[in-house]
């Protein structure tokens, strides 16, 4: 379709109020994160600081547990990820590349766990948590993200892409199944092993169920459990909440940044949502 | 045949090609590949699903012996007026969101759809919500919804008196439903971006020069072509939004009143507020049952309005 020069200025219009209106909230967020106090309980709202208050960020990282969530949320994330990563794409090579009985079968159970609620399987999972003395643990925070059968199963479409003749070629050269999976599959996924990755970098570094039910103790919060907890603490000072909230969007937005184009392809493919 | 020859004298580690024959081959490194996962499947969710089946049977607060009571769970269920309740709530926040999200999705997959300048900054902006915490956000716009609150702020040159927005009971699910859907509108639009992409741009080339007028073409071309990523966006949708926890449990707590417990979040409540493990476990079997009834349902009226080139 051709657009006449007033329909493009309208539409350009459009869309730029659009993306006003959806960026308003972190605009605000950051403006309240740089005021003080007394601003930020003022009425009418106080859009711009007038000095901005950078001392904010330091008070909640240092005096309201926010340094320290930092570092447990990079800490679990990054295990996470990184274990799921392995572990799915591990399980999506057995899928893609070799025969053994049973296989369409367990993949099968793979899909179909996929169907169920998250909401049936937590309660157990917290009371085996519990049972097994872990609360309050890394390990109750890090075990549920090591493994994903919706990781297994969008990595296994991404390696069924792959040609099998360079999976012959290896192994005319004398190669066994773990060259293929290490020096063919994984170097030519990079964009199924971004999309899982992205995927799983932002539900567990935005996850707050789990860490509700399993952490107790300040020291192992992670950044949305501390956040939500501040809010019932510290009930007063909204512009050191909003200092804590923009450090917590900070990294999921450059990662989305590198990442974008895997991100938004994947979401259109598997219509998953963090 | 040489070729074939050739391949025999090479045959020992040519099990992928030969698919039919010795198919148990592969199974000592499969498993070493499959470990892991099978390990994580049966941990994370055979085990689990499993106990979920006891649990909805069963009575415990974690701390007694567990006791098994046939299904007085779900006789209780079938007789709780929160549940009911809840359950309300839940058709009302997701026929909301669905509204919403599925016309203002549109409407930004339309624009988005566009080359025109700046394109790349305002996709990423439009996907910034969707991507943030959840609790970050969600505070924000608490505060947000104060009574003197930069929203209230905003509509007060409109004319519109300061609302009350998670206060009252009346105000809470709306606000709730606004703040979602500004989270959640950006998936919607992906979806339906990529929908938009797929319909060939001879469709409009060939019906503009029989004279069809835009809104002839978006009536005829675009709907029609568009409905089954429109089919899909509902049905992942909606389970998404059955299961939302995060905006409830920062913003409202389920109040006031009671009056944004959704079913999940009444999930939550009995199981870990109150510790009735096997009646929350009951709870979450009812809400899987719902969510497959709504599939199928689903499925079968596809037919109405789906079309399929």
């Amino acid at each position: 379709m051709k657009l006449r020069r007033r329909e493009t200025v309208s539409l350009q219009l459009v869309t730029a109020l659009g993306a006003a209106a959806l960026l308003f909230p972190f605009l605000w967020m950051i403006s309240a994160s740089l005021q003080t106090l007394q601003e930020v309980e003022a009425f009418p709202p106080i859009w711009i600081p007038e000095v901005p208050q950078w001392t904010n960020y330091i008070e909640a990282v240092v005096n309201y547990n926010i340094g320290r969530a930092l570092l447990n949320s990079a800490v679990v994330t990054t295990v996470s990820v990184v274990g799921q990563l392995i572990v799915c794409s591990l399980g999506a090579y057995a899928f893609s590349r070799l025969r053994f009985p049973g296989r369409d079968a367990i993949f099968l159970l793979f899909l179909a766990t996929m169907m169920i609620p998250h909401y049936v399987t937590i309660i157990p999972l917290y009371t085996m948590v519990w049972s097994a003395g872990l609360i309050d643990t890394y390990t109750a925070l890090i075990f549920p993200g090591l493994f994903s059968p919706f990781g297994t199963f969008l990595l296994r479409q991404f390696f069924n892409q792959i040609p099998i003749s360079l999976d012959e070629a290896t192994l005319i050269d004398g190669g066994n199944h773990w060259h293929i999976y290490l020096y063919v599959i994984m170097p030519l996924s990079r964009a199924g092993l971004g999309a899982l990755g992205i995927f799983s970098f932002l539900g567990i570094w935005n996850t707050l169920f789990w860490p509700v039910l399993v952490i107790n103790s300040k020291e192992l919060f992670t950044l949305p459990l501390a956040l939500a907890m501040a809010q019932g603490q510290f009930v007063t000072l909204i512009h050191v909440q909003m200092a804590g909230s923009v450090i917590a969007c900070v990294p999921v937005i450059v990662v989305f940044l590198m990442l974008q184009k895997q991100f938004i392809s994947s979401i259109a493919l598997s219509g998953m949502k963090q | 045949m040489a070729t074939g020859q050739k391949a025999q004298t090479v045959s020992a580690p040519w099990s992928i090609l030969r698919p039919k024959k010795r198919r148990h081959k592969d199974l000592y490194v499969a498993l070493l590949f499959l470990a892991p996962s099978l390990l994580g499947l049966f941990l994370l969710q055979v085990l689990p699903i499993g106990t979920a089946l006891v649990l909805g049977v069963s009575e415990w607060n974690i701390i007694d012996p567990i006791k098994f009571v046939g299904l007085s769970n779900f006789v209780e269920v079938a007789t709780d007026a929160t549940f009911y309740h809840t359950l309300e709530n839940t058709l009302y926040l997701t026929v909301g969101l669905e509204v919403l999200n599925t016309f203002l999705g549109l409407c930004a997959a339309l624009l988005l759809k566009n080359a025109m300048r700046g394109i790349d900054l305002y996709r990423t902006i439009y996907f910034l919500p969707l991507i943030t915490t959840w609790a970050a956000v969600a505070i924000a716009w608490r505060y947000m919804y104060s009574l003197e609150g930069p929203i209230n702020a905003l509509l007060g040159p409109l004319g519109i008196d300061p609302i009350p927005w998670l206060s009252r009971p009346e105000w809470a699910m709306p606000a709730v439903i606004i703040t979602i859907t500004w989270k959640t509108l950006s998936w919607k639009t992906i979806i339906l971006l990529a929908g938009l992409q797929s319909i060939p741009n001879e469709f409009y080339e060939a019906s503009s020069i029989d004279g069809a007028s835009r809104w002839q073409q978006f009536w005829k071309i675009t709907l029609p072509l568009l409905s089954p990523a429109m089919f899909f966006a509902l049905i992942i949708g909606i389970i998404n939004t059955l299961q939302l926890f995060d905006p409830i449990f920062i913003m409202t707590d389920g109040g006031p009143a009671d009056s944004t417990r959704t079913l999940s979040y009444y999930i939550y409540t009995r199981g870990f507020q109150n510790l009735r493990m096997g009646y929350a476990a009951a709870l979450s079997w009812v809400l899987f049952a719902i969510i497959l009834l709504f599939t199928l349902v689903q499925w079968v009226l596809q037919k109405r309005w789906v079309f399929y080139q």
